[in-house]
């Protein structure tokens, strides 16, 4: 994966750890992530919408051979979220003890990956089973 | 636009050569194929994806310039299918008068580096703040991909291996192959899981590789005895990441590509004899057949299994073995499939050659399906 410096973390933080995506202004679409044009209908009039963080399970995936950076945390689960108002994300599904399509689930913050020792520690959003 | 002559190294792991000595053995190989002089050639078009960032090596046009002492040089990178996109540069070069001969170079030496880290760095070609930063390598992706096919289309995983074990049977009579062997259905649950319910023998591993073909215009083929006619060509993109796609199942990039490259050759998929689709893994070249147009949507998996996919059936898929098979060195795989084009139009494909063969298709995508180019040649 290419190297993250602090810049480029501290710029992704915010979108990235509350699931900030877009709202078209003329046709009303979601979109995560956030877009600074509407590929529907092409219009440039978007402003930032925040998504709930809640979703179900669209699809899933069980890694074996995994990216360098996440070596330690074989195996992992990565998902296809569809949030509730639409639109769909990828991200780590943890603390789940069955995994199955459809299940619902809820975003928490947590630990990606770290570079190395001493390096930036990458936090993003994670989805868990709702209790 | 015809391609005059194509030569190639072995895809292999070629620990005992760098980027130059791949591109070299390639290129006077193409040339031999051609009859031509390398003085002959007016422009290159070179298509690598990770010179960058495995060989240290960026400017790759100019360091090929540099080898061969040609002024007019392009570098191409544009993820899995940047070896196909070279070819449409080049043609549209000659069809715009600026070239006459024109040499298309497709390299890539990914096997310095171990299978994690090239994991890392495959995962450029997906989306990297929204897919591989949450961790999600490539194979997972079409991991995700598979299940939904499956979910949708009755799809099995009996069904996905027959894939593999088609192009393997295909790629153990084709000497270029990394992969040179036949495998068994039940090899494939044996091998390591790699994204479930993927497998390493679902999966199209990475190497080193350089393919190179001469491409020229009508005056200067009609010279040549050997040679393909490339009718049509298409490219077609989609969103970058997979979860923005409504329908996941379906590489709206290919189905685009493939109405434009079949309206500009005046022909409908069912005259294509043989086809070389990129099963990077085995649902790619499913939903490939299905978005091509050759069968309907959920129908592929059925005509693989039939045998209708093989060297003598209906339409055959990968003769040259495919990605599966013959390896997939990135940006070399796109100039690799008009390789396999060249020799099965030409009757030239010894124990794999299609019977009859008189239109042969390529489609490569990039990453997930982000992009895709779609070239139709005949005689």
């Amino acid at each position: 994966m290419h190297k993250t410096n602090v810049v480029m973390q501290w710029r992704k933080t915010r979108k990235g750890y509350y699931i900030t995506g877009s709202k078209c202004k003329e046709c009303l679409e979601l979109f995560f992530p956030s877009r600074l044009n509407c590929p529907k209908c092409r219009s440039n009039e978007l402003e930032d919408y925040k998504f709930n963080g809640t979703g179900e399970v669209y699809s899933y995936s069980t890694i074996f051979f995994p990216l360098a950076e996440l070596e330690k945390n074989v195996p992992y689960t990565i998902a296809m979220i569809k949030l509730d108002e639409g639109p769909k994300m990828t991200a780590q599904l943890v603390e789940y003890d069955n995994l199955k399509e459809g299940m619902k689930v809820e975003s928490c913050v947590r630990k990606v990956y770290t570079d190395g020792e001493g390096g930036i520690i990458h936090y993003g959003i994670k989805f868990r089973p709702v209790k | 636009m015809n391609i005059i002559g194509v030569g190639s190294t072995k895809f292999s792991e070629h620990w005992d050569r760098g980027i130059k000595e791949l591109i070299d053995e390639a290129v006077k190989n193409a040339l031999k194929s051609s009859s031509l002089d390398i003085k002959d050639i007016d422009s290159l078009y070179v298509a690598n994806c990770f010179g960058n960032t495995i060989n240290g090596q960026g400017n790759i046009n100019a360091l090929c310039s540099d080898m061969f002492g040609i002024n007019n040089s392009t570098a191409i990178n544009g993820g899995d299918s940047s070896g196909s996109q070279a070819i449409i540069q080049a043609a549209n070069s000659i069809a715009a008068r600026n070239s006459k001969i024109a040499l298309v170079i497709g390299v890539e030496k990914m096997s310095d580096l171990g299978v994690n880290e090239a994991s890392s760095v495959i995962s450029q070609v997906t989306d990297y703040d929204y897919e591989a930063s949450q961790g999600a390598t490539l194979a997972s992706l079409y991991a995700m991909i598979t299940s939904q096919h499956m979910k949708e289309h009755k799809t099995t995983l009996g069904q996905l291996g027959m894939v593999s074990v088609k192009n393997h049977a295909n790629a153990a009579n084709n000497d270029m192959a990394q992969f040179k062997f036949a495998i068994a259905p039940e090899d494939i649950a044996k091998s390591q899981m790699v994204a479930t319910p993927l497998r390493v023998l679902h999966s199209a591993a990475t190497g080193d590789g350089c393919c190179a073909v001469v491409m020229a215009n009508d005056e200067i083929a009609k010279k040549h005895k050997e040679k393909i006619k490339l009718i049509g060509h298409g490219t077609g993109s989609d969103f970058l990441a997979v979860h923005e796609r409504e329908d996941i199942t379906t590489f709206n990039a290919l189905k685009y590509a493939s109405k434009v490259a079949f309206e500009k050759a005046k022909i409908k998929p069912h005259n294509i004899s043989f086809a070389e689709l990129h099963d990077v893994f085995s649902i790619s070249e499913l939903m490939s057949i299905e978005d091509v147009g050759f069968v309907k949507k959920g129908e592929a998996a059925r005509f693989v299994e039939q045998g209708k996919a093989n060297i003598d059936g209906e339409i055959s898929i990968n003769p040259s073995g495919g990605l599966k098979g013959c390896g997939h060195p990135f940006a070399a795989t796109g100039v690799r499939q008009a390789i396999e084009v060249f020799y099965q139009l030409n009757n030239n494909a010894g124990k794999r050659q299609v019977k009859n063969a008189k239109y042969g298709l390529t489609s490569t995508l990039s990453g997930t399906g982000s992009t895709a180019v779609v070239a139709i040649f005949s005689k």
